[in-house]
């Protein structure tokens, strides 16, 4: 059975995401831009001993072309971005 | 048919036989508490056991590995007790080793003196005979032995099957868990109907050797203890009374040779895993450590809900990477070879030769599982870096950091496993990134792991980073070869 344990989003849920970076001011930790890219989500909270049920990573790319590590994520509660309208 | 009697070397064996199936039953008792369900099927799919020796209950909403079923049970009845999976191993291993060489010593002697007659049954009037004794049993009075024989009817089926049935079962179902038998004779393990019915099988001849035990003893006493002891001390009914004193001696004795292995094994793991690791170590390196496999279920035989050991990284590098698909991992591949190396995944798939195999997974604890693997050869990779001429081992260093990742399991540190160099050629071994037609799951090992189709489980490390060439591992962790090796005092070559 092949099981893809990254949620793909849609553009209003990425659009959230983008929302809660701008509500945390979250800055690049590599070369401080704001400007990101959401990608998939990754379920966390079956996977990972550590996790609350419900607790995503959300893939975020750093826009800024010359950024030496462009690839990070923002920990986010499903209830904060991931539902349909 | 010559004059049967009890001679000194039946006598002998007879009591080393004692000291070793004791310690093989205790031994087996602790490898079974490690995975404490029995299966008709090698999937293992829980809630698919016919028999449960746990009272755990696993949670649906987390993911649970099979170390969190583990059962802790007393050194009473498991030697050593309390999560010792890999002392037990030694121990059963050591104990079986020596049962079956006294065991073949007896059989050897039984053909060679003659005395095999005392099993064989001349006559098809033995078994009804035997019927008649049960019933003279369960009307609480003693069957007369056979004319010139020194057993009853009874008695010469029952230890006839003992000695030439059970035991060999025994023997035969046991190296029929053995992942390095199974790999490269598959036909071997499917003639008992599959891995789990092998260990079911063995479970279930465990069981008969303890009801045997228990009624042999018990007919002991019925016939008259000091008159059957003195058989097996001094070969004939004489002095019955200082018979009866050695014998309750001896067993005294066996019960104190129990508790202070026992003792000694719990509080000095280390030292037990050493010496008994010598002795099981160089038999398996010579039966086993050549054996290659060559597997090739069909699809049809995958397991749907593949069986999980191992819990996945919890640092928010790797859980960002997984996020992101892998898309930042980087193998770096070095140590004692002439050409280091990294691989990015895509690097990796993208590879030109790309193998799939269907396998048996055999977990040390003793679930199955069949899962279809597909990545790239590690003899191909070996052959790119170029080990130096010194090299004679693998070390797959991984992601896993197990004191914060695997609370099951003791100890902490950055999870790592050693392998024979010889092992990485064998044409199964394999970088996995894919299982069963989709990328490798993270509870799996993503985004690579290797497979060694040869050893148990924990030898195939999950979510590698990096994969170093080495001429020795003592000064890896504390020496082992492993870090369930350093820690759960599990032993490296591991075809058994």
């Amino acid at each position: 059975m092949i099981i893809r344990e990254n949620t793909q989003l849609t553009e209003d849920q990425k659009r959230r995401v983008l929302g809660r970076l701008e509500e945390q001011d979250l800055a690049c930790a590599s070369c401080g831009s704001n400007d990101f890219r959401v990608g998939e989500a990754l379920g966390m909270g079956f996977l990972f001993l550590d996790e609350e049920h419900g607790t995503y990573m959300v893939a975020l790319t750093c826009e800024n072309p010359g950024c030496g590590s462009p690839r990070t994520g923002i920990r986010l509660h499903r209830s904060e971005f991931l539902w349909d309208e | 048919m010559p004059e049967l009697d009890f001679p000194a070397w039946i006598r002998i064996t007879h009591f080393i036989n004692i000291i070793f199936i004791s310690f093989l039953i205790r031994s087996g008792i602790e490898i079974l508490g490690t995975h404490p369900k029995l299966y008709w099927n090698d999937d293992s799919k829980p809630g698919s056991e016919w028999a449960r020796l746990t009272r755990k209950v696993m949670p649906r909403d987390k993911l649970y590995d099979t170390l969190d079923e583990e059962e802790d049970y007393s050194s009473i009845v498991a030697m050593p007790g309390h999560k010792q999976l890999g002392l037990g191993r030694h121990w059963h291993f050591v104990s079986v080793l020596g049962w079956i060489l006294c065991g073949l010593t007896y059989v050897i002697l039984l053909f060679a003196t003659g005395e095999w007659h005392r099993f064989w049954p001349y006559s098809w009037a033995v078994f009804p005979q035997a019927f008649k004794d049960m019933v003279t049993y369960l009307n609480f009075d003693l069957p007369p032995t056979l004319p010139g024989e020194p057993y009853n009817a009874l008695q010469k089926l029952t230890y006839g099957a003992v000695v030439f049935v059970l035991a060999p079962f025994q023997i035969l179902t046991g190296a029929a868990q053995s992942p390095a038998l199974e790999a490269r004779f598959p036909w071997y393990v499917r003639m008992f109907g599959g891995r789990q019915w092998a260990r079911s099988l063995h479970f279930v001849a465990l069981l008969a050797f303890l009801v045997f035990i228990v009624i042999h003893l018990f007919m002991v006493v019925v016939h008259g203890f000091g008159k059957e002891t003195a058989k097996m001390i001094f070969g004939a009914e004489v002095y019955p009374e200082a018979a009866a004193i050695i014998t309750l001696a001896a067993l005294l004795g066996l019960v104190v040779l129990h508790w202070a292995s026992t003792k000694y094994t719990l509080a000095r793991p280390r030292s037990t895993q050493r010496i008994l690791g010598k002795v099981t170590n160089n038999t398996r390196r010579v039966l086993l450590h050549r054996l290659s496999s060559r597997q090739d279920y069909s699809r049809a035989d995958l397991t749907p809900e593949h069986r999980v050991n191992g819990k996945p990284p919890t640092s928010d590098e790797y859980k960002i990477m997984a996020a992101h698909n892998f898309a930042d991992y980087e193998l770096e591949i070095g140590g004692l070879v002439e050409r280091p190396m990294t691989f990015t995944l895509e690097e990796l798939r993208t590879f030109p030769t790309k193998q799939s195999q269907r396998v048996l997974h055999n977990c040390v604890q003793g679930w199955t599982s069949i899962g279809e693997w597909t990545g790239v050869p590690l003899r191909q990779i070996v052959e790119l870096v170029r080990p130096r001429p010194e090299v004679r081992y693998v070390c797959f260093w991984t992601m896993q950091d197990s004191g914060i990742d695997e609370p099951s399991a003791p100890g902490g540190g950055q999870f790592y496993e050693v392998i024979d160099l010889h092992l990485a050629y064998q044409a199964q071994t394999l970088l996995a990134y894919d299982m069963n037609g989709g990328p490798l799951p993270i509870k799996h090992g993503a985004p690579l792991r290797l497979r060694l189709e040869t050893q148990v489980g924990f030898k195939m490390a999950k979510w590698i980073e990096r994969i170093e060439f080495l001429d020795d591992y003592s000064h890896i962790g504390e020496g082992m070869g492993g870090w369930r090796e350093d820690h759960v005092y599990y032993d490296k070559d591991v075809g058994i």
